[in-house]
C-alpha cells in the first residue's frame, strides 16, 4: 500500500515516514502544494496525508484540485486548524477523513486502514480469500490456520493483491503500490516477489490463489 | 413615562412654555387693567375740572354729563358734599343711592383732587375723583362696570388661550421630540444588537449630516476598530495553537512510533528522544516569547525611563551576546562613535538589541560578522545592528515584524516572536525599527528612539 504524505514540515515527515514503513506501508512526500498535486496526479496512490497550510497551494484547493481531476485515492486530512468550520470546509471540499495535530499514531494507523478497507469489499481488518486469512491491523497471515511468517516486502505484496482480490493488476502497478517506485517494466522484482510469496502460501496446498495472467500481470483469487 | 428621556424633555420645555404664557398673561392683563383706571381716570379729573366752572355757574349744569374733551358722552355718578362730608346735592342719575366716601379721605383732599376706588351704596364699584372748592367737595365717579367686564373676559380669554397653547406645544412637542430622537433609538437598537456579540452589524445611519449621524459614524468606527481588534485577538489565538501544535506533533509522533514498534533498537529510541527534546525546547522558547510579547502588548509593565549612555548600553549586549556568537563562530564588533545619553529603559532596550543581535545570528553564515553602531541623527538616538547574513529579500520586508512571519527559505528555527517583540518595545518607547537589505551583503537593523521623551 503506497501512501503519499503532503506535509511542509520535514519532522513531521520524518516521523509519519518511520512510522508507516514499520507497517509495511510504502511511504512517498512533497513538501509543498505544487510537488503534492503532481505526485497525485501522475502516480499511483492508495492514501494520501494531506496538511492544510502548505506553501505554493493549500490543502483545501490542492483536494478540490485532485477530486476534479476524477482522482479517488482517499485523502486523510492531517492539520493543526482544528475548528468546525475548518473540518466541514475540509471534508466538503473532498477531503476523506480529518484528524487534527497533535494525534496519536495509532488512531492515524486505524484511519488509514479504515480508509484503505473503503476502497476495498473488505469492512474489517480481516481480508480472506478462501482458506487464506489476513489480518491489516496486526500483519499475521494464515493458511488453513496455520501462520505463515513473511518478510515485510512480501506481506506489502500480499495485502496490496488481496485488497484488489480477483482484479488482474499489472506490474508496473504492483511495482509503485508496492515499492513506491516507477519500476523500468523490464525488472522482475515483481516476478521474484511472487515466486516468493507463492512459496511461502501456495507450495502446501491443493488450491493455487495467486495466479498468473499471461502478458498482463496478476491476481489474487478462488 | 417620566421616566425617559423623550418625556422629560417635552415635560421641562412645556413647563417652561407655561412658565413664558402666564408670565405674558399676568403682564397683559396688568397692563390692560392700568390702560382701563388711567383712561377713567383722566376722564374723571377732567370732570372735576369742569365741575369748576359749573359751581362758578351755581350748579345750573349740574346734569352728570360731561361736555366735551375726553370721556365725554360718560355718565357721572355725582355729589356736593358740605366740609362736614353731608350731601348737598346729589345729580339724577345716582337716584336714590349714594356715593360711600370716607370722612379720613375728605381731610386728604386739599388742593389737588383726589382720584380712589371705591363703591355706591348699591355696592357697584366706581372710580372716584374728589375736588375741593372753598368748603364744598365736588364728587364725581365713574362706574368700573363695563371694565370690570372688559378684565373679565380678557381673563377667560387669556386662560383658554394658555390652556389651548400648552396642549399644542405637548403635542407637538412629543411629535417633534420623537422624530428628532429616532436616529437615537436606531442606535440604541444596533448597540444591543452588536453589544450582544455580533460585531460585523454596524448602525449605518442615513440621513442629513447632523450631530445624530456623527454620532452614529463614530460609533460605527468604533465597532469597526473592536471588530478589528478581536479578529486579530482571534488570528493570534489560531497562530499560537498552530505554532505550538507543530513541536507537540513532532515530540508525540516520534515517541509514539518509537514506543510502538518492536523493533525499535535503542539507537532509534534515543534519536526519537533527542528530537521529542528538541521540540520541547522550541516550545519553551515559544511560551517564553509569547509572555514577554503579551507583557509588552497589555502596556501594563510602565518603561522605567533613565538617561542612558549610548556607548554603555551597546557594550553591555555585545557582552550578553558572547555565548550566542560562539556557537555560530562568528565575530561581533563595535564601530567607534561619539557617546550620547538618551532617555530609555535599559532592560527593555537590553532585550530589544539582544533580539537582534539573535536575529542577525540565526540569519548569518559561518564566520560572518555583526557590527553594532550608535548615532544621534535630529532628535533621535539611531542604534544600529548590520550583519552579512543572507538578508530579508525586499518583498519580506513590510511582514518581517509580524508575529509568526517567517520568510519562505527561512529554514532558522526562530519563534517568529522575536522582532515582534523588539519592534513593541521600540513602540513603547516611541520609536520604530527600520530595515535596510543587500541579501548576502549587509542586512541593517535601525533603532529609532527619541533622545528626550
Amino acid at each position: 500500500m503506497r501512501i503519499l504524505v503532503i506535509e511542509d514540515e520535514q519532522k513531521i515527515i520524518n516521523f509519519i515516514k518511520k512510522g508507516l514503513e514499520a507497517e509495511y506501508y510504502t511511504v512517498d512526500y512533497a513538501m509543498n502544494g505544487e510537488e503534492g498535486f503532481f505526485k497525485a496526479l501522475n502516480e499511483g496512490y492508495d492514501l494520501i496525508l494531506l496538511d492544510i497550510m502548505l506553501p505554493k497551494m493549500n490543502g483545501f484547493e490542492l483536494t478540490k484540485k485532485i477530486r476534479e481531476k476524477d482522482i479517488k485515492t482517499p485523502i486523510l486530512m492531517l492539520t493543526a486548524r482544528d475548528t468546525i468550520e475548518d473540518k466541514v470546509k475540509g471534508l466538503d471540499a473532498g477531503a476523506d477523513d480529518y484528524l487534527p495535530k497533535p494525534f496519536s499514531f495509532d488512531e492515524l494507523l486505524a484511519r488509514t486502514r479504515a480508509l484503505l478497507r473503503r476502497t476495498g469489499s473488505e469492512k474489517s481488518n480481516l481480508i480472506s480469500i478462501a482458506d487464506l486469512e489476513i489480518d491489516t491491523a496486526s500483519h499475521e497471515v494464515k493458511r488453513d490456520d496455520r501462520r505463515i511468517e513473511l518478510t515485510s516486502r512480501e506481506y506489502a505484496l500480499l495485502e496490496y493483491l488481496a485488497r484488489n482480490k480477483n482484479i488482474v493488476l499489472s506490474r508496473t502497478k504492483i511495482a509503485q503500490h508496492v515499492w513506491g517506485y516507477d519500476f523500468d517494466t523490464s525488472t522482475n522484482i515483481v516476478d521474484v516477489y511472487i515466486r516468493y510469496l507463492r512459496k511461502k502460501i501456495d507450495e502446501d496446498s491443493d488450491k493455487k490463489l495467486i495466479k498468473t495472467i499471461r502478458g498482463t500481470g496478476y491476481k489474487i483469487g478462488e | 413615562m417620566f421616566k425617559s428621556f423623550k418625556a422629560k424633555l417635552v415635560i421641562r420645555y412645556t413647563l417652561l412654555l407655561v412658565l413664558i404664557l402666564v408670565l405674558f398673561s399676568v403682564i397683559i392683563y396688568t397692563y390692560a387693567g392700568q390702560q382701563t383706571y388711567s383712561r377713567i381716570d383722566q376722564a374723571l379729573l377732567h370732570r372735576l375740572e369742569q365741575m369748576r366752572i359749573d359751581h362758578d355757574l351755581q350748579f345750573k349744569n349740574f346734569k352728570g354729563v360731561s361736555g366735551k374733551g375726553f370721556g365725554s358722552g360718560q355718565i357721572f355718578f355725582e355729589e356736593i358734599l358740605n366740609s362736614q362730608g353731608d350731601v348737598i346735592l346729589t345729580n339724577t342719575l345716582l337716584r336714590e343711592d349714594k356715593i360711600i366716601i370716607d370722612k379720613d379721605i375728605l381731610d386728604q383732599v386739599k388742593h389737588k383732587p383726589v382720584i380712589i376706588s371705591g363703591v355706591l351704596t348699591d355696592d357697584s364699584a366706581v372710580r372716584i375723583g374728589i375736588k375741593r372748592i372753598n368748603d364744598k367737595y365736588f364728587v364725581s365717579a365713574l362706574p368700573l362696570y363695563g371694565s370690570e367686564q372688559n378684565m373679565f373676559s380678557l381673563g377667560i380669554s387669556l386662560l383658554v388661550g394658555n390652556i389651548v397653547f400648552i396642549l399644542i406645544a405637548l403635542a407637538s412637542g412629543f411629535f417633534f421630540v420623537n422624530r428628532a430622537l429616532k436616529p437615537i433609538k436606531i442606535i440604541t437598537e444596533k448597540a444591543d444588537e452588536i453589544s450582544s456579540g455580533d460585531l460585523s452589524k454596524r448602525v449605518n445611519l442615513t440621513g442629513p449630516e447632523d450631530e445624530l449621524k456623527k454620532l452614529a459614524d463614530t460609533f460605527d468606527k468604533m465597532i469597526e476598530k473592536l471588530d478589528n481588534l478581536f479578529k486579530g485577538q482571534k488570528g493570534f489565538f489560531v497562530d499560537i495553537s498552530h505554532e505550538l501544535k507543530t513541536p507537540l506533533t513532532i515530540a508525540r509522533g516520534e515517541i509514539d512510533v518509537a514506543l510502538r514498534n518492536q523493533k525499535t533498537t535503542k539507537a532509534d529510541l534515543k534519536n526519537a528522544l533527542k528530537n521529542a527534546q528538541e521540540e520541547l525546547g522550541k516550545m519553551t522558547s515559544m511560551v517564553n516569547d509569547l509572555l514577554s510579547l503579551a507583557r509588552e502588548e497589555s502596556y501594563k509593565e510602565e518603561l522605567s525611563l533613565k538617561k542612558i549612555s549610548a556607548e554603555k548600553l551597546l557594550k553591555e549586549t555585545m557582552k550578553k551576546s558572547e555565548t550566542l556568537i560562539k556557537l555560530k563562530n562568528t565575530e561581533i564588533k563595535m564601530e567607534n562613535f561619539k557617546d550620547f545619553m538618551f532617555e530609555g529603559d535599559t532592560k527593555k532596550l537590553q532585550r530589544l538589541l539582544l533580539g537582534l543581535v539573535d536575529n542577525a545570528i540565526k540569519h548569518i553564515f559561518q564566520q560572518g560578522k555583526i557590527t553594532l553602531k550608535a548615532e544621534q541623527r535630529d532628535r533621535f538616538a539611531v542604534l544600529s545592528i548590520s550583519d552579512d547574513g543572507i538578508g530579508v529579500p525586499a518583498e519580506d520586508i513590510p511582514f518581517i515584524f509580524e508575529r509568526f512571519y517567517r520568510g519562505e527559505k527561512d529554514t532558522s528555527g526562530g519563534t517568529g516572536l522575536g522582532l515582534t517583540i523588539a519592534k513593541k518595545i521600540a513602540e513603547a518607547h516611541g520609536g520604530r525599527i527600520e530595515v535596510e537589505s543587500i541579501p548576502n551583503e549587509i542586512t541593517t537593523f535601525s533603532v529609532y528612539l527619541p533622545i528626550n521623551r
